[in-house]
């Protein structure tokens, strides 16, 4: 019998030890948020997405923070897609952070295109975790997006810049570390479950797309003079195509536009969503890996990310979304 | 002999199954080129690296809906004991290799189960074991918990788990020290730690409660002198700072050692028959989570062995790094039970230990553990010697 028992775990450890990912704690430790979950999303159902935080994400996190993730943060972690009568709602995540006040863990809630929904503590030592639990603290981050949140935060990501979130003094450190940890939480889950996401940022498969027959409005063209890109050579204007979901009241767009910034010039795909741009690709393909990455960051980014653009990139997107807005206003 | 051959066909058949139709199982007739395609080495190597992108991603497969949602890590540790009593010491070790497996179940409606199994293989070498080791250099397949919770027939506020878990009583619930060298759930107290049964299980507003009912017989399941144990644990929910429980524990265990042991503590053990020990408990646990890292636990313990009066109790203080990868713990366990006024009353039993534990990063886990035994008292008074007892445990996940 034992010979037996002895065959079939080593047939298990061969067959299975493709272990892609470990844990330092036992599985049988794990616990799902479920009351959290309860918390943030009352009634509704939830689907489980275990991906794996592997050192390539830590490095590609590494380049959109300042600051990065543990390496006890690395390995199989799930992200729960929230739905409601078969639709998509949001995502909830938990992700820790290291404070002087030791391990905090948060549960996260993000809405399909990664703004901050809300959040509840799954584990906070420090006594003053009522003061950021409050509305107060928590209506000052509702809807903000990755780039917004960034401006709340210094640098080095360890104390809050100024005017940016009214908290008590005494709570600057803590605070930062909150925001800190959302930051990482959507770059996270927009690298890790990059899938997931993508499927519900951009249009459902059966949807019914509109081409919009005047896009250069009035309206348009004012917002493009009183942004100071009326005269941007970047996108070809005369063939832009832009569409709209068809009795959609997110305001959901696809724009094709030609971008002439980069040889071969790359016929770029902009899908945007409640003023937030979801998904970008090139029909193409991208003329460089540089020019690939320079969109592809810009995903996640709305018109408030955009006010201070530098770059030729960052200018077609705000157009772009410009065009969006003034579209949406006007269906 | 037969057996070993149906099991590698009905391998060989589960993988051809899943083969494509227009795929060879074996590439003796394909080019080099072909084989490097889509031979069968190729196919396992994928798998075993990172599973076929192209299959994974057809839902339909038997291979894909398993790998959904999957963890699983193989684990390897090594455990070495120096038991010291009477100025003279001893080693001895123990080799632990097992699977963690932990896999979510989810279907259009979303998460419905959850499975975790973890069969070890445990080696003794010179150590004593459970009593489902026959001898102290025995190895034993170690079911440590192995067990589905279903998630979704009511709500989170009602789960089921079937199989084999641990038994819902005081810290250990909560906490979960399974494979790890700092344990909550001292043999003394209970005598069984995972059992095979069905609890019910969830999360109120503010509570987490698991009630069970199992078999009474620890790894194995079999049927013989009826034992069963009924456990519950009420606890505040986990996400406080502070964090109380309550629980209860009615049995009859089936525990040869542990019997031994309690019969050896009698001056008449003649009414003791059988291989089954009689254990009631009520208990009350505690955790307390300073603002700076550090944590407090208790766990009081209230009961009967058989007609004799019991009260065991653990007091815990732990102090970590920020990031939680250096911990330090001490415990003390104070473990008594009522005999008759001639033998000496109350019989008492403290030990105190000090632990270390490091976990540089997901993979490796070093710990370190010194046991002093603080006082030992025998009925009648006939006085024990004090022991120690010095562990090490290095652990590898991967």
């Amino acid at each position: 019998m034992k010979r037996i028992m002895l065959f079939q775990l080593a047939t298990l450890l061969t067959v299975f030890s493709i272990a892609n990912s470990a844990n330092a704690q036992a599985y049988c430790a794990l616990r799902d948020p479920v009351r959290q979950i309860g918390e943030l999303y009352s009634g509704y159902s939830y689907t489980s997405n275990v991906g794996i935080v592997t050192t390539d994400s830590r490095k590609e996190v590494g380049n959109r923070l300042p600051f990065n993730l543990h390496f006890n943060e690395l390995g199989a972690h799930t992200l729960y897609t929230v739905t409601k009568a078969g639709e998509k709602v949001g995502y909830v995540h938990v992700r820790p952070e290291i404070t002087r006040w030791g391990l905090m863990e948060i549960t996260w809630s993000l809405d399909p295109y990664l703004r901050l929904k809300d959040f509840t503590f799954q584990r906070c030592r420090n006594r003053r975790r009522a003061n950021l639990e409050a509305e107060d603290f928590k209506k000052q981050l509702r809807g903000k997006s990755f780039d917004e949140l960034l401006e709340l935060i210094s640098l080095d990501g360890k104390v809050l810049s100024d005017g940016g979130v009214n908290v008590d003094s005494l709570d600057d450190e803590f605070a930062a570390a909150v925001i800190r940890c959302a930051l990482k939480t959507i770059a996270v889950t927009s690298i890790v479950w990059e899938a997931e996401v993508k499927t519900v940022a951009t249009f459902p498969a059966d949807s019914e797309l509109e081409p919009v027959e005047e896009v250069y409005t009035a309206d348009v063209k004012e917002a493009l003079q009183s942004m100071s890109i009326a005269d941007n050579k970047d996108i070809d204007r005369a063939n832009v195509k832009v569409y709209c979901m068809h009795n959609d009241l997110k305001n959901r767009f696809l724009v094709e536009t030609r971008w002439f910034g980069a040889k071969p010039e790359p016929l770029v795909k902009w899908y945007v969503s409640a003023g937030t741009i979801t998904r970008i690709g090139s029909e193409n393909g991208w003329p460089s890996k540089e020019v690939g990455d320079a969109f592809r960051i810009l995903e996640g980014k709305n018109l408030a990310g955009l006010i201070d653009c530098k770059t030729a990139v960052e200018l077609s997107a705000l157009e772009v979304l410009l065009i969006c807005r003034e579209l949406g206003q006007s269906k | 002999m037969s057996r070993l051959v149906i099991v590698v066909v009905v391998l060989l058949t589960f993988v051809a199954s899943e083969a494509p139709a227009a795929d060879t199982l074996f590439p003796w007739n394909k080019t080099p080129d072909e084989q490097n395609d889509t031979g069968f080495l190729k196919q396992i190597d994928d798998w075993l690296e990172h599973g076929n992108p192209e299959r994974l991603a057809d839902s339909n497969l038997q291979s894909s809906r398993f790998r959904n949602n999957l963890r699983m890590t193989v684990d390897l540790a090594g455990r070495s004991i120096v038991p010291t009593r009477n100025g003279s010491s001893s080693s001895g070790s123990i080799a632990y290799i097992g699977l963690d497996v932990h896999k979510v179940f989810t279907d259009d409606q979303g998460d419905y189960a959850t499975l975790i199994a973890q069969p070890y293989l445990t080696k003794l070498n010179s150590v004593k074991g459970p009593h489902f080791f026959e001898g102290n250099n025995d190895w034993e397949l170690v079911n440590r918990i192995m067990n589905v919770n279903f998630t979704r027939v009511f709500d989170e506020r009602m789960n089921i788990k079937v199989g084999h878990f641990e038994v819902p009583y005081g810290l250990e619930q909560p906490l979960n020290t399974n494979g790890t060298l700092r344990d909550l759930a001292s043999p003394r107290n209970l005598g069984v730690k995972a059992d095979w049964g069905v609890t019910l299980n969830g999360t109120l507003t503010d509570y987490d409660y698991e009630i069970g009912v199992s078999r009474g017989t620890g790894n194995e399941f079999f049927d013989s002198e009826d034992p069963y144990v009924v456990a519950g644990r009420l606890g505040t929910k986990q996400d406080e700072n502070l964090i109380l429980g309550v629980s209860f524990f009615k049995g009859s265990i089936w525990n040869p050692g542990a019997l031994n042991g309690y019969k050896a503590g009698l001056a008449d053990a003649s009414g003791i028959a059988g291989n089954i020990l009689d254990r009631e408990r009520y208990g009350f646990d505690i955790q307390y989570h300073f603002e700076r890292p550090m944590s407090f636990l208790a766990e009081f313990n209230w009961g009967k062995d058989y007609e004799r009066d019991v009260f065991n109790s653990l007091l815990e203080l732990d102090f970590y790094n920020p990031s939680k990868s250096v911990m330090w713990f001490t415990q003390f366990h104070y473990l008594s039970e009522q005999y008759d006024d001639s033998m000496g009353g109350w019989e008492d039993f403290i030990d105190g230990s000090v632990g270390w534990r490091w976990t540089p990063n997901n993979n490796w886990a070093l710990s370190v553990m010194y046991v002093q035994e603080l006082s030992a008292k025998h009925p009648a008074g006939v006085e024990k010697t004090l022991g120690s007892k010095f562990i090490a445990q290095l652990r590898f996940r991967f």
